[in-house]
């Protein structure tokens, strides 16, 4: 009885930041991220324990976007959120947040990619997901995941590209 | 598909590992081929550890929930028999209107333990239902009596580390004008004037004979009558109930033994008897935070003190403490760690539930000690029954409602707390809830449990509004709580603060004074602390001792549940009062021991037997555990006392150590005194320990406990132990056992945190 309570509670510990991380990039803003993920939560209270255990992380990412996404249709006129806001096209809501965050370096180039770019490759390499769990988050299939992770990877890399050179060149003058 | 290029989004999959294992081969096969594509894949690699750091930096900085909403998760998480069946948040919303409840007996939930209790070895328990004497109270006078104590460790310690004769020698030192010296500075002086050709070495590593160690126990003082409970040393008592069974040394009594010893030079000897227990300084720590002093006890020889007398407790408020000081980034005043508060915060399932009729289960378990192997670790574990039907709770919340307790980590806790317990109330309870420092009054008059609308209307509408009124709460609580007192029930009022003790009463004596008196008439006091600055720890725990009480430090939601809820029964329902232990230790086979922790709680040995001394209170279903660090003696043998002679009087040879007939193989005898909650005269219920229980392999249980000493004795400043953090986190690691709870993992957590903090900070 007291273990589903404290399951709850380690669950929490183990995956608010994680949470909050992944809907402030939908929301732009942290309040409104918060909310989501306590509403999150909150729904994972209600669900038996053995229907959501083996398959946790992938459930709390699904639950939040989908929490995530109605709240931003909710809130915002039909006509400022398009849906290739959350699909493909250029980050649109949380920009203003990332350019004070990340104006420059790997960050910075992460949140100049598309939408759902961005998306598949915070889910890999913030969350640790494989392709498949991504894929089940997003709804998308495996293959369009590993499309979108794979441009992703080498847009960063080509805008990365002059950054990396200059250091490399100054790191490999001559050895003492 | 046996080209590959660039644009192949198999080659980020297979980068990063997240092709099937049938594709990999083929793919392996083209690039063995393809320098350029083994670059590219190098490449992506780095790429990719690089966004896992970067990542993981923005996920640092990334804010975590607010109290309200975790409070809000973690009361829906609840059983849902217990809380509301419809969408209901605490407090954040104010709308308690369309609530229906399922009450159900709360205590259900207590004593739900998983079947692991392992057979351990249940001591043979004698229940005597026997009347104590009520001894009067005595004044003790201590005649001048140096009795210098030699133990000789044997050859198999000379080939440990030196640092383990530290251990041994872990004692307060008392120098002649009475102050005490850490052992360090003790040693250096008794090596000083060793060098200088005084008699007073008492460590001198000797060739291949074995390293010397002598304790001259000094016995100077007249105590004053007022601190009657100042040592445990087994005093030549006349009354019998302290006269141990084992038999002392054959050679007259004390005084008389050795007329002519001499006290060892400048320090004066050990001194084995811990200072008294009421300190009358408290330590402040910059942040305000007052603790009382206490010295660890030192290691006692059997022969002269064999009895250890200590009230039963089970605070637990200085784990909570320790823990949050930790997490906080800095090591805990060595006066905020007590080592019994650490190693009873843990649930231990080991230990066998009272047989029917009986108030206690007990348990010994021995075996080697973590930290010095050639010591013994000794845990007595001590379970009170669970309490089937619960009593009817008549409970007066007495909450600070001060500026200061505003803070998430304050009063919405306190209120998170009281929300949680609110849903385990039934309509034969009772709650009433005042405040006080900020608006004083009644915030809730005295209302049915299954009210619950009431209840947490109350609780949502309390709120810290920075004033500073004053006001007379504890009275108003108190007459509350006498008003609706329950007969056969449990009466009490439960102080919820930061440390603002304006309750009404100013002067700490009449506080302690007032609460004490109200005890007597049957309603205790619970105090449950919050917050980490102004933290009057020393006098919240006073007051909880004083009016047969608990004191419980709170700092996080867990934390509050697992007090007011999972501990429902036993924070609020005492089955003993004034539970007592003693512990004789048989001189024939212990050389020497000492208590790990209980420095507070230390009685006088005649004590024991004394039913108007106050002692510790036991809830039901709760474990008390208390350890022993023994010297067995193989490991210390016993040589003549003056070893490097006296001048003027002929050497003799060591006294030989007599025990009553038909006790040679026992260990320690452990004696339990306990009263009914509402009686006055005490049962006694004892148990014995014979070699035959001592395990070479300990159990889970047992290495747990023993990692958590060893933290809280590190944390003491215990540098000669042999366990540093690391050693200590790894050994918690292995004693997880099932840890439904996830309460270990947390300490070895904590412990590597500890480890952290350490590593950072300069070195002395």
């Amino acid at each position: 009885m007291t273990t589903d309570a404290a399951w709850i509670e380690a669950s929490v510990a183990r995956f608010e930041r994680p949470l909050i991380a992944y809907a402030r990039r939908i929301l732009g803003d942290d309040d409104e991220a918060r909310d989501v993920v306590q509403d999150t939560f909150l729904r994972l209270c209600r669900q038996p324990r053995g229907e959501v255990e083996h398959r946790l992380v992938e459930w709390l990412f699904t639950v939040l976007r989908h929490v995530a996404i109605d709240r931003l249709r909710k809130e915002r006129p039909m006509s400022t959120i398009a849906d290739h806001d959350l699909t493909e096209a250029a980050p649109a809501p949380s920009a203003r947040m990332e350019q004070q965050e990340e104006s420059s370096g790997l960050l910075g180039a992460l949140a100049t990619l598309p939408r759902n770019q961005q998306d598949c490759i915070r889910l890999k390499f913030q969350q640790g997901m494989s392709y498949q769990q991504i894929s089940g988050v997003t709804g998308l299939s495996v293959g369009n995941v590993g499309f979108l992770i794979h441009t992703g990877i080498k847009t960063l890399r080509a805008r990365l590209a002059p950054l990396t050179a200059s250091t490399t060149s100054a790191s490999s003058g001559p050895q003492p | 598909m046996n080209t590959l290029t660039h644009e192949d989004p198999r080659l980020t999959a297979y980068a990063l590992g997240e092709l099937p294992v049938a594709e990999r081969a083929a793919i392996e096969q083209l690039l063995a081929r393809n320098p350029a594509l083994r670059a590219e894949v190098d490449q992506i690699r780095a790429l990719s550890g690089d966004l896992v750091r970067e990542l993981a930096t923005d996920l640092a900085e990334t804010p975590s929930l607010t109290l309200p909403q975790r409070t809000s998760i973690a009361v829906a998480a609840q059983p849902r028999r217990w809380r509301a069946a419809v969408g209901w948040s605490v407090f954040t919303t104010a709308a308690a209107a369309t609530i229906v409840f399922f009450i159900m007996p709360s205590i259900g939930l207590v004593g739900e333990r998983s079947p692991e209790a392992l057979a351990m070895t249940p001591m043979r328990i004698t229940s005597i239902d026997q009347p104590s004497t009520a001894a009067p109270q005595q004044e003790t006078v201590r005649v001048v009596n140096h009795v210098p104590v030699e133990i000789n460790i044997s050859e198999a310690a000379v080939a440990a580390p030196v640092n383990q004769f530290d251990v041994l020698l872990d004692a307060q030192v008392t120098t002649s004008d009475g102050r005490e010296a850490d052992f360090a500075k003790g040693r250096d002086e008794a090596v000083t004037s060793s060098e200088t050709g005084s008699t007073g070495a008492f460590m001198a590593i000797g060739e291949g004979g074995g390293t010397r160690v002598r304790i001259a126990r000094s016995r100077t003082d007249a105590l004053p009558p007022s601190q009657p409970s100042a040592a445990p040393v087994a005093e030549p008592a006349a009354d019998a109930a302290t006269v141990g069974m084992y038999g002392r040394r054959s050679g007259g009594p004390p005084a008389e033994r050795t007329p002519g010893a001499r006290p060892a030079a400048k320090t004066e000897g050990f001194r084995l008897a811990p200072s008294p227990t009421e300190p009358t300084t408290p330590a402040v720590t910059p942040g305000g935070e007052a603790y009382n002093q206490r010295a660890d006890h030192g290691f006692q020889p059997a022969l002269d003190a064999s009895l250890s007398t200590f009230g039963l407790d089970v605070d637990t408020a200085s784990y909570g403490n320790v823990r949050r000081m930790i997490e906080g980034g800095a090591l805990p005043p060595r006066d905020a760690v007590r080592v019994e508060e650490l190693v009873n915060y843990f649930p231990y399932g080991d230990v066998p539930a009272p047989a029917n009729g009986e108030a206690f289960g007990v348990m010994v378990e021995i075996s080697p000690c973590p930290w010095q192997p050639a010591h013994k670790l000794a845990r007595i574990a001590v379970k009170a029954k669970a309490v089937v039907t619960r009593p009817a709770l008549n409970l007066v919340f007495l909450v600070d409602v001060s500026g200061s307790m505003k803070p998430d980590n304050r009063l919405p806790l306190v209120k998170t707390g009281l929300s949680l317990l609110a849903n385990t109330l039934n309509e034969h309870d009772q709650v009433t809830i005042v405040t006080y420092a900020g608006s004083a009054g009644v915030a809730l008059p005295t209302t049915r449990g299954n009210d619950q609308r009431a209840i947490l209307k109350a609780v949502d509408r309390l709120t810290a509004d920075g004033g500073t009124n004053g006001g007379s709460g504890i009275q108003m609580a108190y007459d509350a709580a006498r008003a609706g007192f329950v007969r056969g029930g449990v009466n009490r009022v439960i102080l919820c603060t930061d440390g603002d003790f304006n309750v009404g009463v100013t002067n700490r004596d009449e506080l302690v004074r007032m609460v004490q008196a109200r005890a007597t008439e049957g309603v205790f006091l619970t105090v449950l602390g919050v917050g980490q600055d102004n933290l009057k720890d020393a006098t919240m725990e006073l007051l909880a001792d004083k009016a047969n009480g608990h004191y419980h430090y709170l700092d996080t939601i867990a934390e509050a549940r697992k007090v007011l809820i999972e501990q429902l029964s036993g924070t609020l329902v005492t089955v003993a009062k004034d539970a007592k232990a003693q512990v004789e230790f048989n001189p024939a086979r212990i050389a020497a021991w000492r208590q790990l922790g209980y420095e507070k709680r230390q009685l006088a040995a005649q004590d024991f037997a004394n039913d108007r001394k106050d002692a510790g209170e036991i809830g039901a279903d709760h474990v008390v555990t208390v350890l022993y660090e023994l010297v067995p003696v193989e490991f210390a043998n016993r040589t003549p006392v003056i070893e490097d002679g006296l001048r003027y009087q002929p050497q003799r040879p060591p006294a030989p150590v007599v025990v009553a007939e038909g006790h040679a193989n026992e260990l320690l005898t452990v004696k339990l005194r306990y009263k009914e909650p509402t009686g006055s005269v005490s049962k006694l219920v004892q148990g014995v320990v014979t070699d035959e229980q001592v395990r070479q392999s300990p159990s889970v249980d047992q290495r747990f406990a023993g990692a958590v000493a060893a933290f809280a004795l590190r944390l003491r400043g215990n540098q000669a132990m042999g366990m540093d953090f690391p050693a200590i986190a790894s050994e918690a690691r292995r004693a997880l056992g099932s840890d439904p709870q996830g309460y270990r993992k947390e300490f070895v957590n904590l412990v590597e945190r500890a480890a952290a903090i350490q590593g950072t900070s300069p070195r002395e």
